[in-house]
């Protein structure tokens, strides 16, 4: 991981061309609780994306940057930082992207287009 | 594995982070080319080849896969073990199942895989003799007193380049030699740096470049055995780096292993698959680790192995392909799995001091068999490290039935120590005695941890035993001092006492090898203790990734449930060992994790010896059954071992022609096998016809027989021809009685071949019951007696 000072999301060091309407840090993965109480979570997090209208040439930066990783690869992602005391970026190194998903075309953009950041190490 | 305090600490340290990567070994062709033999056919042996499109006859080594195709490259035929390869032929093992035909393609790996090794048994013009190969064509001359050494080499590796140098570690430590010879060691590194060594420990060798590579160990001992292994290793770039990397799209599950069944097992489903995928490929998962924030790989009992997860093999028959799909599935399991489908033929060997042929070994014990089983008659030692623990007990004799090796050693193991071969998740094979039978369990083995709350999820699960299992347990077998001197001492042992407990069945092992009554009364009653434990076992499923925990060697750990930890409120502090452990993954979230099952580990009170008559005893019934009473076995002065005697004696009659003869002599007990006579013999008038019988006293016999034959002979005349004449019988004459015998039947001595008339012979007889002798001549015979008595012992 290192720290980034862009305050914008981007993909291996290129802003987004259109930053997402929400993005969130999702609810780590738990496998139970051990003997003392305490949860046991999963050592990455995922970062979720949405964009709730996109044009087709925004979709395609981000198409292309999933392209681009391949099935194997991984990325580097500026995010709002976790656990930070401020809102502020950061850029994380060896992510990857599950496939962007999206709904149904309005007019000629896309409807609620999801990209989903795993394998994001924040310790 | 045991982990410094520290490491225990990082063990805690949450999350665990592990990155599991799959690296599917790629031998190497070195040779190729193609049949030129029009003659070849089922069974050859020796491939005659041309068209060399690959490489040199002299880069073929013993050992190396050669495989048999109708294609460049291809295995559709099959695949064979190389013995030797010179000129324009290449000599494979035995084999009748490879349908040879001329210009098939043939392709030479630099490959060592497990094989078995069969003997060859020629038997020459003595029926009796016969000429002993041990791997068809290497004929038996010192192997089994040249004891080599069992190597070791680590694991079969796999790693990525990092800053563009892999560093991997190597020792030879744990390499075994049964009659300590001192020894000298040959590392050779395929692609590392440096390329060659010559002690025990190499320590880190640095690989630059991706690729599959081959690490040779050779240890040369100063008795002169001579033993090689073989290690892969697969050097990838990073995903991110390059090209050479590891399939990255496949799933992995059922992760599983137990000491029962001898190893590990998993399933693969493999996305895309790129490469040679083939029964019996070699599989090494290996991780990058994060314990809380730091980046280290903990646990697995190979020295700076940490990375490496498991090694395995592509199970025959396991593959299938989804061609719709695109992807291929297959199972993978520890070098044990292979070893269970792997065949090979019985073997016996006695030990001896100073072994003269090939069914005997060198002061042979536990350890031995294995080295011997092993190098001989397989190529395990070429594959994969073995190490024994425990105590070892000389044994007279090893002998493994026509099963597969797994099953030759396990039995070996099961019968003679109550041990088990196990291999573990990293390929190593253990062969070790259980814990619940091992003296002075609770403090003989390392202790891995203590586990208690802060390791597990949810609650341990106990198995809560209310009565006894086992109500009475016996186990006997041989204290065997060795060939030197050769003492046996059957020894015989039971738990919980004399008395049984109240519940639970019954249980016999017997066979065992033993030292003493004290270690089998021991024995019993920790193995009797452990199997009635109450909270025999606990199941656990870890919260992390505690790759320290393995299914062998056996390693205790300190169990430490407190009365919150279960609904029940149970206490328990008491050492365990694993005794199976089955793995998840979830690559998502990239987690590995545990469930183990845990078997008791505790001592018993030293139980009670049983005393093995050494005559059955046939009292104790109080008169309710008949009382069998068996003779007394009459001593006879000098006679120790044989069940017969023979006595002879000769009649020594008076010279006076009788009619009838009876109880002509008393036979004298005489310890000697011959009885010199005395000289006179029995004349019968040549006119005299009839019946003659000759009477035998003898008393105090259980059973006699006696052999009867006549003797012509006519010393008057040196042309004249000996005749025997013969008849044999035998009777039981009843228990400590007197008898007599008379010979049966009429006995006619015929006219002498060459007897000139006028002429006298002397015919001579040996009584067996009634001998009637007519005799047809006009001159007299003298007619003798020879007695031999034939005494049998009662079974």
């Amino acid at each position: 991981m290192s720290a980034g000072l862009s305050g914008t999301y981007a993909i291996n060091g290129t802003t987004l061309s259109l930053q997402p309407t929400e993005g969130r840090w999702l609810e780590r993965s738990s496998f139970g609780i051990d003997g003392n109480g305490h949860p046991i979570y999963s050592g990455v997090r995922q970062f979720e994306l949405r964009f709730q209208l996109e044009s087709m040439s925004d979709l395609q930066q981000i198409i292309n940057s999933y392209n681009s990783v391949g099935a194997t690869g991984t990325i580097v992602m500026d995010l709002p930082q976790w656990g930070a005391a401020d809102f502020r970026f950061y850029s994380y190194s060896g992510c990857t992207l599950r496939e962007p998903e999206y709904g149904p075309y309005f007019e000629e953009f896309n409807e609620d287009v999801t990209l989903l950041v795993m394998n994001i190490r924040t310790q | 594995m045991q982990l410094s305090s520290s490491q225990i600490e990082l063990l805690r340290s949450r999350p665990h982070t592990t990155k599991l990567y799959l690296s599917i070994f790629q031998p190497k062709p070195i040779f190729k080319a193609r049949i030129n033999d029009a003659t070849i056919g089922f069974g050859s042996r020796i491939i005659i080849f041309n068209t060399v499109t690959l490489g040199s006859v002299t880069d073929i080594e013993a050992g190396m896969t050669l495989l048999i195709g109708s294609s460049d490259g291809a295995r559709d035929v099959g695949k064979i073990r190389v013995k030797s390869a010179s000129g324009v032929q290449i000599v494979v093992s035995e084999n009748s199942n490879i349908n040879w035909q001329n210009a098939q393609y043939l392709t030479v790996l630099k490959y060592w895989e497990l094989w078995p090794v069969f003997p060859r048994i020629i038997q020459n013009a003595n029926p009796e003799d016969v000429t002993f190969y041990k791997d068809y064509d290497v004929a038996y001359s010192n192997q089994n007193t040249v004891l080599g050494t069992i190597p070791c080499a680590g694991p079969h590796r796999a790693a990525f380049l990092d800053a563009g140098s892999a560093q991997l570690y190597y020792t030879a430590t744990g390499s075994f030699n049964p009659v300590g010879a001192i020894l000298s060691y040959d590392w050779t590194f395929e692609g590392g740096t440096p390329s060659t060594y010559n002690a025990l420990t190499p320590g880190l060798v640095s690989y630059n470049a991706p690729g599959h590579y081959i690490t040779r160990l050779t240890i040369s001992g100063s008795n002169g055995g001579v033993d090689t292994t073989y290690r892969n290793v697969s050097i990838y770039d990073r995903p991110e780096n390059g090209t050479g990397t590891v399939p990255l799209q496949y799933e992995i599950g059922n992760i599983e292993g137990s000491r029962g069944e001898g190893g590990y097992t998993a399933s693969i489903k493999l996305h895309n698959p790129t490469g040679d995928i083939y029964d019996g490929a070699l599989v090494v998962l290996f991780t990058d680790d994060v314990y809380g924030t730091t980046d280290i790989s903990l646990g697995g009992n190979a020295q700076n192995s940490s990375k490496i997860f498991m090694v395995g093999y592509i199970l025959k028959g396991s593959i299938r392909w989804n061609y719709a799909d695109s992807y291929v599935d297959f199972d993978i399991g520890s070098i044990t799995e292979v070893m269970k489908k792997t065949i090979s033929f019985s073997i016996s060997v006695e030990s001896k001091v100073n072994p003269q042929y090939w069914f005997e070994l060198k002061d042979l014990d536990v350890r031995r068999a294995i080295y011997h089983y092993s190098r001989w008659h397989s190529t395990l030692l070429s594959v994969a490290d073995l190490q024994f623990l425990g105590q070892d007990f000389p044994i007279q004799y090893f002998d493994a039935d026509r099963e597969s090796l797994f099953d030759s050693l396990d039995n070996l193991m099961r019968g003679t120590l109550i041990g088990e071969v196990v291999s573990d998740r990293q390929g190593k094979i253990w062969f070790e005695t259980s814990a619940e039978a091992t003296p002075n369990s609770t403090g003989t083995f390392v202790q891995s941890m203590i586990l208690d709350r802060r390791d597990w999820k949810g609650q341990p699960i106990l198995e809560e035993e209310i009565e006894d299992d086992i109500s009475f347990l016996e186990l006997g077998g041989i204290a065997y001092s060795g060939p030197a001197t050769g003492t046996f001492a059957p020894l015989m042992a039971c738990a919980p006492g004399n008395a049984p407990s109240f519940r639970g069945i019954l249980d016999r092992r017997q066979g065992l090898a033993l030292a003493s009554q004290t270690q089998l009364n021991q024995l019993v009653a920790n193995l009797w203790a452990n199997k009635n434990f109450k909270y025999k076992t606990v199941d656990v499923e870890l919260a992390g990734d505690y790759r320290n925990l393995d299914i062998a060697p056996q390693e205790t750990v300190l169990v430490n449930i407190l009365p919150q930890d279960t609904i029940r409120r149970i206490s328990l502090s008491q050492l365990y060992v694993p005794s199976s452990m089955s793995w998840n993954f979830d690559a998502t979230a990239q987690f590995l994790y545990p469930r183990v099952s845990l078997a008791s580990v505790v001592g018993g009170r030293a139980s009670e010896s049983i005393i093995i008559p050494a005559v059955p005893d046939g009292g104790g019934y109080g008169g309710r059954f008949p009382r069998i009473m068996l003779p007394s076995i009459p001593a006879f002065p000098g006679l120790i071992t044989p069940a017969i005697q023979y006595i002879q004696a000769y009649l020594d009659p008076a010279t006076t022609p009788v009619v009838s003869v009876t109880s002509v002599f008393s036979l004298t007990m005489d310890p000697t096998n011959t009885y010199t006579p005395s000289g006179t013999f029995y004349r019968f008038p040549s006119t005299v016809y009839g019946t003659y019988a000759i009477g035998i006293t003898v008393s105090g016999w259980y059973r006699v027989g006696m052999n009867v034959s006549i003797y012509y002979s006519t010393p008057n005349n040196a042309d004249d021809v000996d005749v025997y004449l013969t008849r044999n019988a035998s009777r039981y004459v009843g228990i400590g009685g007197n008898f007599d015998f008379t010979v049966p039947g009429n006995f006619t001595v015929p006219r002498p071949f060459g007897y000139n008339s006028g002429d006298s012979f002397i015919a001579f007889f040996l009584a067996n019951d009634e001998l009637s002798i007519g005799v047809a001549t006009s001159d007299s015979i003298t007619v003798g007696g020879h007695v031999t008595v034939e005494f049998i012992r009662p079974a």
